[in-house]
């Protein structure tokens, strides 16, 4: 009985962590797609009107996009260039490594002229884009992997500790 | 009064970079009430600039050196980390700024099709601290008016750094308060100042500004669009100024202008202004003379074609 009931619960375990992992790839997708529209609508905005940034970085986003926003433009109120403003809250979002190393960059672009600016954010939503549309792709060859590593290392635990 | 430039002077001091900011504001309060500029220069010390000249904020130049990264800076603030959205301002040399000051900008020209399309690796600033001198115009402003109480059009005349432009300001807000919807063109951002739309200096309460717009594009816009009773608008300088002044007075419209001259005789010497007289576009003058390190300002008739001047 009480065999039964640990195996139980590491089973339990496995699953929320299978949970887990899924839901940060969830994440991770809101925050590429929500990302991706907040820079084409400053892509659009700077095109239109020539907005300066600190209204841009105003505009009410959504939870996804609005941190990244707001983290930008704390940062310039302390001082720092766009350059490190950019860099800092790339760092901090939910992406994966290589993505983030690769939207880090585009910041240095943005403190040039109209064309180099637009340039920049329509890059980086193309960039979001793309990764979120290759996770897209992948999700249900990963969420069954997931599912399978998860299940298999809660067994193969069942296994060893029963 | 002298509070009130010493408090300018401050807030001047805190566009400049924490380092700067700091030797700007060490500078004793009699300087800073004189201050009309603040001019950076890579690789000079940062200078208060007054009537009598230039002065380093620091009794060591090494301490008060100027980086072009302090430039940078200066610049990344007032465009509020947005050059794309100064790109005009910046492409003719100056960005006004919130709070009513304007930077000169002086780098490398960026050009394209024989056109200056923009600045780089800047080399130079000036932060001109605009002396906004409430009440300065309004012992002449009555004098501009004939005896139906009609504004006749005006051209306010003195040398470089006499004032004009600060009586300008301040004539354009007694013409509005006192009833006229007053149009200011204002091409180099000098009178308004404005920063997102909104006027950073008192142009009055029936004033339509139309601002960072060339004279000969924007007088003939604010005639079709504000139907003002007087447009106004600073430095007549050139043959394109004169023909737009010209087509104004023909639209029935009163004028307000500044030019550089020292006096009415010297109009009458010079071609370009010679063709403006000849026009009898303006009526009235003021001329601004310093006398005894005050100004003074004297109201005459303009001539005609060139006619001796009658005060």
């Amino acid at each position: 009985m009480l065999r039964g009931a640990g195996a139980l619960l590491i089973l339990c375990a496995a699953l929320l962590t299978r949970r887990a992992l899924l839901e940060e790839r969830r994440a991770a997708q809101r925050t590429r797609r929500a990302l991706a529209a907040a820079f084409e609508a400053m892509e659009a905005e700077i095109r239109a009107l020539l907005t300066p940034f600190p209204a841009l970085l105003r505009r009410d986003v959504g939870p996804e996009a609005g941190p990244f926003l707001q983290a930008v433009a704390a940062s310039l109120r302390r001082g720092r260039s766009l350059c490190e403003a950019w860099s800092g809250a790339v760092d901090a979002l939910p992406l994966p490594e290589e993505e983030r190393a690769a939207l880090a960059p585009l910041g240095a672009r943005l403190g040039g002229d109209e064309e180099g600016v637009r340039a920049a954010l329509k890059l980086a939503a193309e960039m979001l884009r793309a990764g979120y549309e290759e996770a897209e792709r992948r999700r249900a060859q990963e969420e069954r992997l997931t599912t399978a590593l998860c299940l298999s290392a809660g067994l193969l635990l069942v296994i060893l500790l029963i | 009064m002298e509070q009130d430039r010493v408090r300018r002077f401050e807030r001047a001091a805190e566009l400049l970079p924490p380092r700067l900011r700091r030797l700007a504001m060490e500078t004793p309060d009699e300087r800073k009430e004189r201050a009309e500029e603040l001019r950076l220069r890579v690789n000079a010390p940062l200078t208060v600039v007054t009537a009598e000249g230039e002065h380093p904020v620091a009794a060591a130049e090494r301490d008060a050196l100027v980086t072009r990264d302090d430039v940078e800076r200066v610049v990344a603030g007032v465009t509020e980390y947005s050059r794309y959205a100064s790109a005009e301002s910046l492409r003719r040399g100056f960005l006004p700024v919130r709070g009513g000051f304007r930077l000169g900008v002086c780098g490398t020209a960026v050009l394209r099709d024989g056109a200056v399309c923009s600045l780089k690796d800047y080399s130079s600033l000036a932060l001109r601290i605009v002396r906004e001198r409430v009440g300065v115009g309004e012992a002449v402003a009555p004098e501009l008016f004939d005896g139906e109480g009609r504004f006749r059009s005006t051209l306010i005349l003195s040398p470089p750094g006499g004032g004009k432009t600060t009586l300008l300001r301040d004539l354009i807000r007694c013409l509005s308060d006192g009833g006229l919807r007053v149009a200011v063109v204002d091409e180099r951002s000098e009178l308004a100042v404005s920063v997102d739309g909104c006027p950073q200096t008192e142009l009055g309460a029936r004033t339509d500004v139309l601002d960072g717009c060339p004279k000969a594009l924007g007088v003939p816009m604010v005639l079709r669009a504000m139907s003002p009773q007087v447009i106004a608008v600073d430095e007549i300088a050139c043959g394109a100024d004169v023909d737009t002044m010209c087509a104004a007075a023909n639209c029935g419209v009163a004028l307000l202008a500044t030019i550089h001259a020292r006096d009415v005789p010297e109009l009458t010497r010079k071609p370009l202004w010679r063709a403006l007289l000849a026009a009898e576009v303006f009526e009235r003058a003021v001329v601004i003379a310093i006398e005894g390190g005050a100004r003074r300002y004297r109201v005459e008739d303009v001539p005609c074609s060139g006619e001796p001047a009658r005060s």
